[in-house]
């Protein structure tokens, strides 16, 4: 860093920055007596909002009076909720999916009806359970966290165990844990269905394995055309935090959960990996660690007619970094990859950004948690201060055979162009816990052209190379009315050049 | 905490003014210090923070430990052992060079400099909030000696019991004061809640007459004055079960409904050393109960603490 940018960073901590220039971000008091680490948040009919805690109290909100009430408590470890109306929720416990009602009309949930419960647990504590999202036909989808040999498992488990891996009694946490635990896998799959997706009919009877490959994948969701996003967090197998476009069938990279594929019966980890590479489908976006994001948690379409531009884009949240992302997908054939942007990058937000839901009213609500990891706590509500005509941000990155296309969202002033720099790395994809970038190196730029109305950049850069992370960095870029960009860095993650 | 802009940017700051001097024997540049920040921000500050334990220890701890044993902190990143107790191990950090390791080790001795370790006291400052101590409560976590999908519940202040939700049965009943799930809370569930009070009940199998091995589905619950009446299925049968204090108020009543069940079903209520069994709507031979005409499909059994 130099001694300006430092002087820069330093102007930027007290003056405000482009981030609080366009956006309020307000915090909301939590009822005293709560733990204030949030696992779910929904937007209800009424306009009020359902947020559930850590140690599994729901309580409503009302934006209009202020006013917190109860509506359920007792859930264990709740990391998800949907509104099904005023009066019902849908919550993902670490043991169940449950329908919440009031059924009384009281304003409190008296039935706790199991939706599916068909999912193993061996009281791994790793192994939490996320969701759902709900497809546009009304089918459910829940992601079933992995478990972690941070520890072993519990002498009794719910559901099916595969016998592929170390035996059953030695991976008891109080039997001979500590002398198999390296062989186990540094995450383990070893109750039915950890590290799946599982798709749920709307009545919930009819129960599809739908795709595999998951470490973590702390946030499901639906972008608005209606893609399953998946994020998942840097790990064995994973080289750094990730988004996927999740389809029927698919296997998604982490290895453990393959034994529960029909007819699978090879330990994964005995197998060449790149036999195991050339099952997995990559990430659409890469998410470079501690740069970009650490932890990345639900994906979210921004709804029409909110947050000008950024309508109908995805955002991301995050757990460990100060920031959320927004990603921007660039579909080549039937490859997904896109540009993976920051949002919302400043303090003010700060980390622990989990769950997100968006209200009538064009406010954006962040439920926070940290759960014993680096994160925060609470509620915060973002609303658009701006004008929307005057956001300037990038809106499409597109791919082309040799370089990339940015558009923004307003005239770029073509002297703010110069600081404009371009480098691309790659992953190694192994058991290891993260990977350092591979070929990390500049990427000289051949020319980077403006189209007339000043609002394309053609950016030629000579042979891409595919399976790597392209970042651009556009710090100091201004608009022709002087806006600052809001995301001056877009890392796009290439898997399919444009022909 | 991690640290604020400003103590970062002071941090940077004191780099640059001693890089001169640190250039100088070649070890420690501001560049490294940097890669280390940087470094340190991707791959430990999940888990490690400055000034206090947190998922793994403080970097101020690490600072006192391997300060200057580089070679023993090289050995540890690429091949963590499990060492305290209570504290999940640490990933390996093989996948990072050496260099890579030296400049995080750089930055940990660097921004630990005068930064003492702040204690945290292991309490747990819900434990009395109105959500933890209502009466009755229904509260799902992980539980001793019952399977993952445990649910305890408060009947009352004093009378507790333990139902399992993945084997559809009760588990055990108790006295005292509820649970402390603290070992839970701190430990995102790697511990489990501890049973506060006496057991005095322990239920080896579920009393309905049906095979070891009979499917078994948990339906749900409805709270009724707060407390749960569970539903699920064995085999055919649907079961609602609900535990309440008697209409007296001086012991436990535990109820049954049963659909779709033969209508010379027997169950086993076995007693134990500190709890009788008796009921109003059938008849006690030993542990074996059969309901009275009329009270196969919805009957109640008294549970009384023996005096």
């Amino acid at each position: 860093m130099h001694v300006f940018a430092v002087f820069f960073a330093m102007l930027g901590a007290f003056r405000g920055d482009v981030w609080t220039d366009a956006f309020s971000i307000e915090t909301i008091e939590i009822p005293a007596g709560i733990d204030p680490q949030i696992g779910g948040i929904a937007a209800l009919p009424s306009g009020k909002l359902a947020v559930c805690f850590h140690r599994g109290e729901v309580l409503l909100y009302d934006p209009a009076t202020g006013v917190w009430t109860p509506f359920a408590e007792g859930l264990h470890e709740p990391l998800g909720m949907l509104a099904e109306s005023d009066s019902s929720l849908l919550v993902m416990q670490r043991c169940e999916l449950t329908r919440l009602r009031d059924t009384d009309g009281d304003g409190r949930a008296d039935a706790y009806d199991t939706v599916y419960d068909g999912f193993g647990m061996t009281g791994n504590y790793h192994e939490f359970a996320f969701g759902p999202a709900r497809d546009r036909d009304g089918n459910l989808y829940v992601a079933l966290n992995t478990a972690s040999n941070g520890a072993g498992i519990r002498e009794e488990i719910r559901g099916e165990w595969s016998d592929i891996g170390v035996p059953r009694d030695k991976m008891d946490v109080a039997k001979e844990w500590g002398k198999v635990r390296g062989a186990a896998g540094r995450m383990y799959a070893r109750a039915k269905w950890r590290g799946w997706v599982i798709k749920l009919s709307p009545d919930g009877e009819q129960v599809t394995p739908f795709a595999c490959g998951f470490r973590s994948p702390d946030g499901i969701g639906f972008d608005a055309d209606g893609r399953l996003l998946v994020t998942d967090n840097q790990g064995d197998w994973l080289g750094t935090s990730k988004v996927h476009h999740v389809r029927e069938g698919g296997f998604y990279g982490h290895v453990a959960s393959l034994i529960w594929r029909e007819g699978w019966t090879r330990n994964p980890l005995q197998m060449p990996v790149a036999e195991l590479d050339a099952l997995r489908t990559p990430a659409a976006a890469w998410l470079p660690q501690g740069e970009l994001a650490s932890s990345p948690t639900q994906p979210i379409a921004v709804p029409e007619g909110v947050f000008g531009v950024f309508a109908g884009q995805t955002l991301l949240g995050e757990m460990n970094q100060k920031t959320l992302v927004r990603f921007l997908p660039d579909p080549v054939g039937d490859v997904s990859q896109g540009a993976a942007i920051p949002f919302l990058q400043t303090q003010l937000l700060g980390a622990g950004n989990h769950r997100m839901t968006f209200t009538a009213d064009g406010s954006l609500w962040i439920g926070k948690t940290h759960l014993s990891w680096a994160g925060a706590e609470g509620l915060v509500r973002v609303r658009l201060r701006a004008k929307p005509a005057e956001l300037f941000a990038v809106d499409q990155v597109r791919v082309t055979s040799r370089g990339f296309t940015l558009r923004f969202t307003q005239p770029v002033d073509m002297q703010t162009l110069k600081g404009l720099k371009v480098r691309a790395h790659g992953y190694k994809y192994f058991k290891a816990y993260g990977s350092p970038k591979v070929d990390d190196r500049d990427v000289p730029v051949a020319s980077a052209n403006l189209d007339d109305a000043g609002t394309t950049l053609t950016v030629q850069l000579g042979e891409l190379r595919e399976g790597n992370v392209y970042t651009f960095s556009l710090a100091g870029m201004a608009s022709r009315t002087a806006k600052q960009l809001l995301g001056d860095k877009v890392y796009y993650t290439l898997q399919k050049k444009r022909q | 905490m991690l640290p604020t802009h400003l103590q970062r940017f002071a941090l940077v700051l004191s780099f640059f003014c001693c890089s001169a001097a640190n250039a100088q024997d070649g070890k420690q540049g501001a560049g490294a210090l940097e890669q280390g920040e940087l470094l340190f921000g991707a791959m430990c500050a999940a888990c490690h923070v400055h000034d206090r334990m947190h998922v793994g220890p403080s970097l101020v701890e690490i600072a006192g430990l391997y300060g200057d044993k580089r070679k023993d902190f090289l050995a540890w990143c690429k091949d963590p052992q499990p060492k305290r107790k209570g504290v999940i191990q640490m990933p390996s950090m093989a996948a990072l060079t050496d260099a890579h390791l030296m400049s995080i080790h750089g930055y940990i001795v660097a921004s630990t400099k005068g930064m003492k370790e702040v204690v945290v006291k292991d309490a747990d400052k819900f434990r009395a909030s109105p959500s933890m101590r209502k009466r009755p409560l229904v509260m799902r976590l992980f539980m001793p000696d019952a399977g993952p999908a445990a649910i305890a519940v408060a009947v009352n202040n004093d009378y507790h019991f333990c139902f399992d939700a993945g084997a559809c049965r009760l588990r055990y009943v108790w006295k005292g004061d509820f649970v402390d799930g603290w070992p839970v809370w701190k430990s995102n569930g790697n511990g489990l809640a501890k049973v506060v009070g006496e057991v005095l009940l322990r239920e080896a199998k579920s009393p309905l007459p049906v095979a070891e091995n009979a499917k078994r589905k948990f339906l749900g619950y409805r709270l009724k004055d707060g407390l749960p009446t569970f539903r699920y299925r064995v085999g055919e049968v649907e079961v609602q079960e609900r535990i309440t204090m008697s209409s007296d108020g001086q012991a436990l009543a535990r109820h049954f409904v049963l659909r779709g069940a033969p209508a010379d079903w027997r169950m086993m209520f076995v007693a134990s050393d500190k709890l009788d069994y008796f009921s109003e709507h059938g008849l006690f031979e030993g542990a074996m109960f059969t309901p009275n005409k009329g009270k196969e499909a919805a009957f109640t059994v008294i549970m009384e603490e023996k005096n």
